[in-house]
């Protein structure tokens, strides 16, 4: 059974960690101009933020939250991004698109997987036929943006 | 006037230009679904291959792209939650709920007839009227863009589902992302948190990109099940069906074509907010607003119309004063300008034919626009849905970040849109929606530039700088607009209880 949460106090104190850390970013000599309108959305996000907190002791009504599916799944989801944008400039675009779709598709088809009770492996002609649609994928896209486009993705040690 | 229309009514239904038309509704459909590629990139690119065309050809290809971009992207927006371009956010409200009830068919065709009668009713009023609405819109000043963009912040409180607090803490949210970057009047650099690439501040279709995609994306990989599906056993889809649905609330499609319109000749207002302001006003005067945001083909309607209406209402202000209404209409600004065009008020006397083919031209691509939407339609909607998740997961990965890196070349982008994604995720477990912040983003720095313009305004002519806000009866009007909007549901709320009480009673 999914653990229930005040979601009300999580987003109220979640509103005044991001009131705060842009209150503490603000510039010293910002002129009014500047100033005024970041300020007046501080105030109003605190007022917000204090409100839910007020809502949260006086009236609480806890919701369950990550309730669905895996959430190992979400962690792999999350990182398996980051890394896609950390590899990008240093792979290059297409072998990082390959071996990041790549990665996407096995990490979500064994989840298909699980979800069915289903624990055998992938067939290795899924895989290569993953990598194929992979490759395909991004070959298409670099000519298209590169040649037609005019958008210079970026390039890896060979050069694309 | 009569002699010009006629003219450029001959010169639009020519075979050459309606293969342009053809062409252009193509390649606008293309870059519409692709979230990233935006009708601006698309014609910034087209404009060099109107040079050896004749100024109407030109303009008519360059329109077709525009009408018909506006379009595509509500097929990423029903299908994927991701609305391709700004336009379309309304869209994933209701467009996204019927896909996940096996409707994702309907929705597209619902959407297509919704384009076409939104753009067909905002070209005959342009043609109607376009004098004396580019009076109203001149007279629009730094006040009134601020309370346009109050009215549409004031929409949070129907697009919160379950909070309105929290709806509330979302569209702060999104303001505050709107104001990273160089401030717009005062020139500081503001929340760079010590990133100097951030000064271009965060892209609307960056952050768009990664409130909507992203949190699709994870949610998809977590469940490792598909949440969109066409329900075959529903048969194919009708146009007759879609055409009804449209048609049967004739006062919602016709109100959001003149929201759209209205909205789109003011210049800086954009689709993006026609869209949320059709889609609220439909969901306002509804019998049962509850079923908005579950599903409700009028909410499809009411944002699909108005944005596609928004598209003549931005080339108002362009023909007749030479101010472009939005970023594409701007390029169109410049192709014209490099055929020796100058727009203008003499624009109509003295190149009838041009100014009234072009406006035609965009009626025809409004219909063009069935066959695309109804063939392409059905194409694409089988196609997204007939893919698995194993592939539909890295697929959505791979267009989001191409989309997020091709809008400045930027890998700081596509950091921001991943932060955003994830956050978004996060955040939605607690109760905050991604809408809200969306609608924070796109209208917080309409609203700054117009307060501070306004208080500028205010110190130089008024005792007190804020009197500047209330000193015009436009701005009376749009404030009215504000309170119906905020208290109308609790109304209708109060009226509803109070007709249950009466029913218990008896």
């Amino acid at each position: 059974m999914a653990r229930l949460f005040n979601t009300d106090m999580i987003a109220g104190l979640m509103g005044l960690v991001v009131t705060y850390v842009f209150y503490a970013a603000r510039g010293a000599n910002w002129s009014p101009l500047s100033a005024q309108w970041p300020n007046a959305i501080l105030v109003f996000m605190a007022i917000v933020s204090l409100a839910l907190i007020v809502k949260a002791v006086v009236a609480a009504a806890p919701d369950p939250i990550f309730d669905e599916g895996n959430p190992l799944r979400m962690v792999w989801a999350m990182g398996l991004l980051v890394a896609w944008v950390l590899l990008l400039p240093r792979l290059g675009y297409i072998l990082t698109s390959v071996l990041m779709f790549y990665a996407m598709w096995f990490v979500v088809g064994q989840g298909v997987l699980r979800e069915e009770n289903d624990f055998r492996q992938f067939p290795v002609l899924s895989h290569l036929r993953a990598i194929a649609i992979a490759a395909a994928l991004a070959v298409a896209s670099h000519w298209l943006f590169s040649r037609i486009l005019f958008v210079p993705l970026p390039r890896g040690p060979l050069g694309w | 006037m009569i002699d010009d229309l006629l003219r450029g009514l001959a010169a639009v239904l020519t075979f050459d230009s309606l293969l342009l038309v053809a062409i252009g509704t193509t390649v606008g459909l293309f870059v519409g679904s692709v979230p990233g590629l935006t009708a601006t990139m698309a014609l910034a690119l087209l404009v060099p291959f109107t040079f050896t065309m004749d100024p109407l050809s030109g303009m008519v290809l360059l329109g077709a792209v525009y009408t018909s971009s506006m379009f595509g992207g509500a097929f990423t927006a029903i299908l994927i939650n991701t609305p391709g371009t700004p336009g379309a956010i309304a869209t994933t409200l209701d467009g996204y709920p019927m896909a996940k009830n096996g409707k994702a068919e309907l929705a597209i065709l619902v959407a297509t007839v919704a384009s076409v009668v939104g753009g067909l009713i905002a070209v005959i009023a342009v043609i109607a009227m376009a004098s004396p609405l580019t009076d109203i819109a001149i007279r629009f000043g730094p006040a009134q863009y601020f309370w346009v963009a109050v009215l549409g912040l004031s929409l949070i409180a129907a697009l919160s589902t379950g909070s309105l607090f929290k709806g509330l803490l979302g569209g702060a949210l999104g303001m505050l992302i709107g104001t990273i970057g160089i401030s717009p009047l005062g020139g500081e650099s503001r929340f760079l948190f010590g990133y100097s690439q951030l000064q271009g501040g965060v892209q609307l279709l960056v952050a768009l990109i990664g409130l909507f995609a992203i949190p699709e994306l994870i949610r998809l990989a977590v469940s490792a099940t598909k949440s969109v599906d066409v329900d075959y056993s529903r048969g194919s889809e009708s146009l007759l069906h879609a055409i009804s649905l449209t048609v049967r609330r004739p006062w919602n499609v016709l109100r959001s074509s003149i929201i759209g319109l209205v909205i789109g000749i003011i210049p800086g207002a954009g689709n993006n907010v026609a869209g949320l302001v059709a889609y609220n006003e439909a969901k306002r005067s509804d019998k049962n607003p509850s079923s908005f945001g579950k599903g409700n083909a009028q909410g499809v309607v009411a944002s699909e119309a108005s944005n596609n209406a928004a598209v003549a209402g931005s080339v108002v202000p362009l023909l007749t004063l030479g101010v472009p209404g939005s970023p594409p209409a701007a390029v169109m600004l410049g192709a014209l300008m490099l055929h020796g065009i100058r727009p203008g008020s003499a624009l109509f006397a003295e190149s009838g034919t041009l100014a009234y083919g072009f406006i035609l031209s965009l009626g025809v691509s409004a219909l063009a626009l069935l066959v695309v939407g109804v063939l392409g339609g059905r194409l694409i909607c089988r196609a997204v849905c007939a893919v698995p998740v194993t592939y539909l997961v890295p697929g959505i990965a791979f267009m989001s970040i191409l989309g997020a890196y091709s809008m400045r070349n930027s890998i700081i982008d596509v950091f921001i849109m991943i932060g955003i994604g994830i956050f978004a995720y996060l955040v939605r477990h607690i109760g905050l929606q991604p809408a809200p912040i969306a609608l924070g983003l796109i209208l917080g720095p309409i609203a700054e530039q117009g307060f501070s313009m306004s208080m500028l305004r205010g110190g130089a002519v008024h005792d007190v700088p804020a009197y500047a806000l209330f000193d015009n009866w436009m701005s009376w009007a749009l404030i009215a607009m504000v309170f119906v909007t905020l208290f109308w549901p609790i109304l209708q709320e109060a009226r509803r209880k109070k007709t249950e009480a009466a029913e218990g009673s008896e």
